[in-house]
């Protein structure tokens, strides 16, 4: 590979010289960004837990100063070195004339020899709808071994410590404004498996990185000098893809974080690896790791007629007569019907929490089967969906042009994050939404700027079924907050809202789902009539070709504290995909009065 | 913890004779606490408990007591297949799998052996399951021990 990281750099040029071949001061090397991560400056400061993290009284924000003292802590004190192991390889090459007292570090060693590897990988795990922590996904190291199975690799995350009794809104308050501690923590894969894959039902999608064993090490260095430290982390900026993208920057050579982009997502992360300095990407290899949920699917769908049969019915039958229905079928094809149960009930028990003990009775009667049979597996048909970094990127920027009555305006848009419903995310959970900070203003002729929209949080789930198996489905939602005009034909007529629906959606066919749902608003302006309006909503997405999509909604609601008034609005928005970073938009909509429009966005 | 995990993956590299003489008489459900401590009821939903939060993981690595015996091969694969009962037991019953592949790694068993060893498993878990008897993660892993 033609890339070359700063470790590299630091480990096989003469950086210790300047440019005009002078040696390196103090003051320059202290200010070398590799030197300045490892202290972590310009960031929340690392806390030890039993002792400082810096050795310098200002050493969190005074790089020189701790780059002094390591160096006589180094001399004075030698077994310093086994608790700062990166900074020593670092200052091993940069002052090479220096000879740092040969010590050595047992406890270390034993780390490196249990931890090290020839490679490493960024795992992104797919965001989780269920849980406020969880809905932009998350990040974690893997580090590979070659010589025992992938689920027994060792990995690093970076996590809030979050006290059991705080709730969920506690944590999203306390997580965006710096009340908790974060800190590195280290588990096996088979854990990540069994959380994401099995217990959130959530893909993991492996991208392993193209680093050598000296850059793998010296994560690792820095790793274990963070043992028993914290940070102070926050939800949507030095949150786990923060810690690691600054982590990675210690050997990569190219920015991992957005510039220009205050929050930091997970996928943000994964997007950043397509961009070296020399257009390649950062990363040799993509492996899928599909939850539960996701082999259902696909087992289900690979599954013959009569295999699907035989499935639905012992799914509707009696649990007594699983042996009878799989006896029916040759032993190949009662192997795909079981195996595809068992995906089933474990699908059955995260969905409903606990599946009942019939259905545990139906998969012990048919594992009983399976083990009567010869063993081997089925040979099912790889699946890999399309990775999350083909994905458009998080934050958008749209402009574009409306009219409302023959008035035109200007419309302008920002969206701090993530996706709505025409977005192209693969990776994401299908026919969702999840948005935060989306701005909406506009400009008519011979007015002021006006806020047109202003959602806070905006979250749909549609929840289709994708097999028609019972159970595989859940209820359709939306929640969304805000502010906005409460219709087209006012312009100061703006309120703060909160608005949801609660109701069932259908899939007839791949790439289509339709959905009924009661609805339910509360405003703060009782300017159209009431407060508080309940009412039904209807809708769907449609997606023609991946380039194609369209979306649309439409809903009645009366006002319960004024049961006179009501509000009627619909919503059609067309979607034409350009590139990651591109797509045109076109919308109508009524509410109190028609308005259409067209967009361009751009996603960065 | 770094520490400690790294001790206790380092144990797991030592060869198996050794390990096996010293913990042959652990039970590591009854003296390593694993189940008293970490898996009270439902093992997936116990072993998660505490990484629930996304960006607010907390590590579960430390499963077992301090005690030497308890840190050895053996005790790892008891926890190992705690934490993977379903996948354990679903991939025996097809005879093969990714976690009977890492279970067989951390018991070091040789390759050449490993089919011997799953099949004589197979057949135990077979009659068990027949038998609508008590399937348990203890039940496997010693059937697992048996035919090591």
């Amino acid at each position: 590979m033609l890339r070359r990281s700063l470790l590299r750099i630091v480990l096989l040029s003469c950086i210790t010289f300047n440019a005009i071949g002078q040696i390196a001061t103090d003051s320059q090397i202290a200010a070398h960004p590799v030197w300045e991560q490892l202290l972590h400056i310009r960031q929340t400061p690392v806390t030890g837990v039993s002792q400082s993290f810096y050795l310098a009284a200002d050493g969190s924000d005074n790089s020189l100063a701790e780059l002094q003292a390591t160096l006589a802590a180094f001399q004075q004190h030698p077994q310093s070195q086994c608790r700062y192991p990166a900074r020593r390889l670092f200052l091993q090459r940069y002052y090479p004339a220096r000879h740092f007292p040969v010590v050595a570090c047992a406890e270390y060693q034993a780390y490196l020899d249990a931890f090290v590897t020839d490679s490493l990988s960024l795992i992104y795990a797919s965001g989780y709808l269920g849980n406020p922590a969880s809905m932009f996904g998350h990040v974690f190291v893997k580090f590979n071994s070659d010589g025992e199975h992938d689920l027994l690799d060792n990995t690093f995350s970076y996590g809030a410590s979050v006290p059991e009794s705080d709730n969920k809104l506690a944590y999203m308050i306390k997580g965006t404004s710096g009340g908790y501690e974060g800190h590195f923590t280290n588990q096996k894969y088979h854990h990540h498996d069994l959380t994401y894959n099995e217990s959130e039902l959530r893909n993991l999608w492996e991208y392993r990185l193209d680093l050598d064993r000296p850059e793998v090490e010296f994560i690792l260095a820095h790793l274990w000098e963070l043992e028993n430290t914290s940070m102070t982390y926050y939800f949507f900026r030095q949150n786990c893809a923060y810690q690691l993208a600054k982590l990675l920057e210690l050997v990569i050579d190219t920015p991992l974080t957005e510039p220009g982009k205050y929050q930091v997502m997970p996928v943000d992360l994964i997007m950043r690896l397509n961009k070296s300095a020399n257009g390649e990407p950062l990363y040799t290899e993509v492996r899928f790791h599909g939850s539960r949920q996701q082999a259902l699917y696909e087992h289900y769908l690979q599954l013959n007629a009569q295999q699907r049969n035989t499935l639905t019915a012992i799914l509707a039958a009696p649990a007594a007569q699983t042996t009878r229905l799989l006896a029916a079928l040759e032993d190949e094809d009662a192997k795909a019907v079981i195996d595809t149960l068992y995906d089933y009930v474990a699908f059955q028990e995260v969905r409903q929490d606990e599946a009942a003990a019939e259905l545990h009775e139906k998969k012990r009667l048919a594992m009983a089967r399976r083990f009567a049979m010869a063993p081997g597996k089925v040979q099912w048909q790889s699946v890999t969906p399309i990775a999350p970094h083909h994905a458009q990127l998080t934050s958008l920027l749209q402009t574009g042009l409306s009219v409302n009555n023959n008035v035109s305006a200007v419309l302008l848009r920002y969206r701090a994050n993530y996706y709505d419903l025409l977005t192209y995310n693969p990776g994401r959970i299908p026919f969702s939404e999840l948005s935060t900070f989306d701005l909406r203003l506009a400009y008519r002729d011979n007015h002021a700027l006006s806020v047109q929209q202003f959602n806070l949080l905006k979250v749909i789930n549609l929840n289709a079924s994708q097999t028609g198996l019972p159970g595989d489905d859940a209820l359709a939602w939306k929640m969304a907050l805000g502010y906005r005009q409460q219709s087209n034909a006012c312009l100061h007529c703006g309120s703060a809202f909160v608005e949801g629906f609660v109701g069932k959606a259908w899939s007839p066919a791949a790439g289509q789902v339709f959905y009924g749902a009661v609805s339910g608003t509360a405003t703060s302006s009782n300017r159209m009539g009431g407060n508080l309006a309940a009412g039904a909503e209807m809708g769907g997405v449609i997606t023609f070709t991946p380039k194609l999509a369209m979306s649309f909604s439409a809903g009645h609601q009366w006002y319960i504290n004024a049961l006179s008034e009501h509000r009627q609005y619909v919503e059609v928005e067309t979607r034409w995909l350009i590139s990651q970073h591109w797509d045109l938009r076109a919308t109508y909509q009524y509410l109190g009065q028609a308005e259409a429009g067209v967009q361009i966005s751009y996603y960065y | 913890m770094f520490k400690k995990i790294a001790m206790a993956a380092t144990l797991m590299t030592a060869t198996l004779s050794g390990q096996t003489l010293a913990q042959e008489n652990i039970n590591p459900w009854k003296h390593c606490g694993i189940g008293a401590i970490i898996f009270d009821d439902n093992g997936t939903a116990a072993a998660i408990s505490n990484v629930i939060w996304d960006l607010g993981t907390t590590a579960v690595s430390s499963k077992v007591s301090s005690a030497d015996s308890c840190e050895g091969k053996l005790v790892t694969a008891a926890v190992f297949i705690q934490d993977n009962f379903k996948k354990v037991m679903e991939e025996t019953s097809q005879g093969e799998g990714e976690h009977l592949v890492a279970m067989m790694d951390i018991l070091g068993v040789e390759q050449a052996e490993r089919a011997n060893v799953i099949a004589a498993v197979r057949a135990d878990m077979a009659g068990v399951v027949a038998a609508n008897a008590q399937t348990s993660p203890e039940t496997y892993y010693n059937a697992v021990v048996a035919n090591i």
